[in-house]
C-alpha cells in the first residue's frame, strides 16, 4: 500500500472513530500499540508504568478524538499524548516517591548490542555505561530528555520530534545537542571512541 | 584551536546530516587533520549508538490480549461513569428533604388529632343516647319496678322502646 493510501485509510479510520465506532479504535490500537509502548517505556523506564501510560493515552485518544484536527498528523498527536501521559505518570510517582527502574535495561540487551562481546573489560564498562546512561538521561531537563529520547531512542526525525514536543526542528537540534554534551561530560570515563583514541 | 571551537558545535549536525555543503567540506577537512575533534566525534557516535541499542522489552500476543481487555474495561468505566449524586446537588436537595420531613410530621399530627376528635364526639353521642333512653324510660314507666342489673339493661331498654312505640 502506498503512503498516500495509508494516509487515506487512516483518515477514514479516524472519521469512524469520531463517530464512536469501537472497531475503528481497535484497528488504531493494533497499528500504534508497539511504537506507543516503546515510546512510553523510554520515558518511564519500567514496563508496568509504560503499559499504564499507554492505556491512559489510548483512553484519551478515544475520548478526545473530537479535538483532533484533521490537518495534523495523527501519529504526531498520538505520540504527544503518550509522552504527556508518561511524564504525568512519572510526576505522580515522583510525588509519591515510587519510581522503580526495570532491571532489563542493565542486563542483556545493552551489552550484547555493542560490538564488544568477547572483551570482558569492555563488557563491564558497557554494562555500567548502559546503567548510567539511563540514569543521566533521567536527570536531563524535560525538553532535552524528550527530544533526545524521541530522536535517538525511538527513531523519530527532527520534524516529527518537533511536532510531538511542540517546538521547531531547529530547537529540537539544540536540545539534542545540549543533551548529548551533558551526557558526554557525565559519561566521559566510559566513552572510548571506536578508533581507541581517548582524548 | 579556534577551528576546533567552531567545529565542536558542528559535530552533531555533521552526524545528523544537516550541514550545508560548504560546512560539510570544512568539517570533513578539519576532522582529517584533527585527532581531538575526531575523538570527540567518535565519543558522540558511541553515545548515540548505545542510546539506540537499548531495546525496550516486547510483549507477546497473550500479554497484548490482557492489555487490551484491561484497556477496554478502563475505557468502558470512563464512558459510563458510576452513578453518584453530585456534591453540589446533594447540598441543593438538603432543604427539600428537611421540608418533606416536616410535612410528613405535620400530616401525622393532623391524622392523630382528627382520630382523637372523632372518638371523643362518638363517645359524647353515645352518652347522649343513653341519657335520652333513661329519660324515656323514666317518662314511660315511672311506676315500673325495673331491674337495673347491667346484663338485663339492653333487654329492658328494647322492651320499653317497643312499649313506647306501641303507646305512641
Amino acid at each position: 500500500m502506498s503512503e498516500q493510501n495509508l494516509i487515506t485509510a487512516e483518515a477514514e479510520l479516524i472519521e469512524r472513530l469520531r463517530q464512536g465506532q469501537r472497531p475503528a479504535f481497535d484497528e488504531l490500537f493494533e497499528s500504534y500499540k508497539n511504537k506507543g509502548l516503546s515510546v512510553a517505556y523510554r520515558f518511564t523506564g519500567n514496563l508496568e508504568d509504560a503499559k499504564d501510560a499507554l492505556q491512559e493515552a489510548f483512553i484519551k485518544v478515544y475520548l478526545n478524538i473530537g479535538s483532533f484536527k484533521s490537518q495534523a498528523k495523527f501519529s504526531t498527536w498520538f505520540y504527544r499524548i503518550v509522552v504527556n501521559c508518561s511524564l504525568d505518570l512519572l510526576r505522580k510517582k515522583k510525588a509519591m516517591g515510587k519510581i522503580v527502574k526495570s532491571d532489563t535495561d542493565s542486563q542483556g540487551n545493552n551489552i550484547d548490542a555493542a560490538d564488544n562481546k568477547y572483551n570482558p573489560k569492555k563488557m563491564v564498562l558497557n554494562k555500567e555505561l548502559g546503567e548510567n546512561l539511563e540514569l543521566y538521561i533521567e536527570e536531563l531537563p524535560k525538553n532535552q530528555k524528550a527530544c533526545f529520547v524521541l530522536k535517538h531512542q525511538n527513531g523519530f526525525n527532527n520534524d516529527e520530534v518537533a511536532g510531538i514536543v511542540g517546538c521547531s526542528a531547529a530547537t529540537v537540534k539544540v536540545h539534542v545537542f545540549r543533551a548529548l554534551n551533558t551526557l558526554q561530560q557525565k559519561l566521559e570515563t566510559y566513552l572510548v571512541n571506536p578508533g581507541g583514541e581517548n582524548v | 584551536m579556534f577551528k576546533c571551537y567552531l567545529i565542536k558545535n558542528k559535530l552533531y549536525s555533521y552526524l545528523d546530516n544537516t550541514l550545508g555543503q560548504k560546512e560539510l567540506i570544512f568539517v570533513k577537512k578539519h576532522l582529517n587533520d584533527c585527532p581531538a575533534c575526531r575523538s570527540r566525534l567518535g565519543k558522540m557516535e558511541n553515545l548515540i549508538k548505545y542510546a539506540k541499542s537499548a531495546q525496550p522489552p516486547e510483549l507477546d500476543s497473550g500479554s497484548w490480549h490482557d492489555f487490551k481487555i484491561d484497556l477496554d474495561r478502563k475505557l468502558n468505566a470512563r464512558l459510563v461513569p458510576e452513578f453518584k449524586l453530585k456534591r453540589s446537588l446533594s447540598y441543593q436537595l438538603r432543604p427539600v428533604l428537611v421540608y418533606a420531613s416536616i410535612l410528613v410530621f405535620m400530616f401525622g399530627l393532623w391524622v392523630y388529632k382528627a382520630q382523637v376528635r372523632y372518638t371523643i364526639s362518638e363517645d359524647a353521642h353515645l352518652y347522649d343516647t343513653i341519657v335520652d333512653e333513661s329519660n324515656l324510660v323514666d317518662e314511660l314507666a315511672p311506676e315500673m319496678n325495673l331491674n337495673h342489673d347491667e346484663d338485663a339493661y339492653i333487654d329492658e331498654i328494647n322492651l320499653l322502646m317497643q312499649l313506647g312505640g306501641d303507646l305512641a
